[in-house]
């Protein structure tokens, strides 16, 4: 159970994540399957899942923090890591936290042209009839 | 141990798995409507994202190979198109984490192989008619410093000497890389699996 303090926490932490240039997205850390119940859920007619997308945590080893995040291609993911690392350890240094356990996965790069590209209406769907066969 | 510490284990992977639950048809749609309504579960997913800029990447080469592509092929199963679709949602799956230099010990810093595999597919960008089918790691990804090799399949436009596309792609997938690990990779294979016809077509116009 994620208590009110630690929410608005992992809500500071995703602002702070926002503000580091190079940050081009932050996406919801969790399993497939929490994933898929949300999106269940959304398609049953519930809210969108508004819980803070960073997972702000106590363990027995001290605080910890998890966040995902897309990274613009031009800023290198290597180095925004590095900014945003920093990012939330200043923050948690300023709340008293540190020291605390920083886990940031680079899970999209935005190549930017693709992406802009993307977003202008195509006329001809490249999708043939059969469907693509699992690999299992 | 999370969702981006998963082995690559290609031969069970299934597309539930690769996409949070979405199909290349749904997203193949998403992109018909521009993008919206804004689809949260699609926008939100990293797997997905990749794959629509896989596919974006593909639009703007149609409808020249479609073109090219339908009027020479019997049946859709072995077209072109299917393969590229499938190389996509594959390559599109977060597969292992791999390892960034970390500033502090308690920092753990990674990006997920699909992240990487899908800025190494962009570099379709810079290089006009080349399609990446499929792209993948051999080596051990996740242990800093262990030597990796970078193999892609691609498709090239009929006309251009494949060994200097080959190498211009080549070029610009290691400068891709490095900016973006600090992977040990130790060459990029790149093979030329499939030569298409593009109609009309003209250097730049992508």
């Amino acid at each position: 159970m994620t208590e009110p303090t630690d929410q608005a926490m992992a809500e500071d932490i995703e602002t702070a994540i926002r503000a580091v240039p190079g940050v081009a997205s932050i996406f919801r850390t969790g399993g497939i399957i929490s994933k898929v119940v949300d999106a269940g859920a959304q398609l049953l007619g519930a809210q969108p899942n508004e819980a803070p997308l960073v997972r702000w945590e106590h363990t027995p080893d001290g605080p910890r923090a998890e966040a995902a995040i897309g990274v613009l291609a031009a800023a290198g993911a290597a180095e925004t890591s590095r900014r945003v690392h920093a990012a939330i350890a200043a923050l948690c240094t300023g709340r008293g936290c540190a020291p605390v356990e920083i886990r940031l996965t680079v899970v999209h790069i935005d190549d930017g042209p693709g992406d802009l590209a993307s977003r202008r209406t195509s006329t001809a769907s490249l999708v043939m009839p059969t469907e693509i066969s699992p690999q299992d | 141990m999370n969702e981006y510490d998963t082995p690559d284990p290609r031969g069970r992977v299934t597309e539930f798995e690769d996409l949070d639950g979405h199909t290349i048809e749904e997203l193949s749609d998403y992109l018909d409507a521009g993008r919206t309504p804004v689809d949260a579960s699609i926008e939100g997913s990293p797997g997905c994202r990749i794959a629509l800029d896989a596919l974006t990447r593909l639009r703007e080469l149609t409808p020249e190979l479609l073109a090219a592509d339908t009027s020479a092929e019997p049946g859709p199963d072995d077209t072109w198109v299917q393969s590229i679709l499938a190389g996509i949602t594959l390559d599109a799956r977060a597969g292992r984490r791999i390892p960034l230099p970390a500033p502090a010990l308690e920092a753990d810093l990674g990006i997920t192989e699909g992240a990487v595999r899908g800025v190494i597919r962009a570099a379709e960008h810079t290089v006009p008619g080349v399609v990446i089918g499929k792209c993948r790691f051999d080596g051990d990804v996740t242990v800093p410093g262990e030597p990796v090799r970078v193999r892609v399949d691609v498709s090239v436009p009929y006309g251009e000497p494949i060994p200097d596309l080959a190498e211009r792609l080549r070029s610009e997938i290691s400068a891709r890389v490095m900016t973006h690990t600090t992977l040990n990779v130790t060459g990029i294979d790149i093979t030329v699996h499939d030569i298409q016809q593009l109609q009309n077509r003209t250097e730049g116009n992508r």
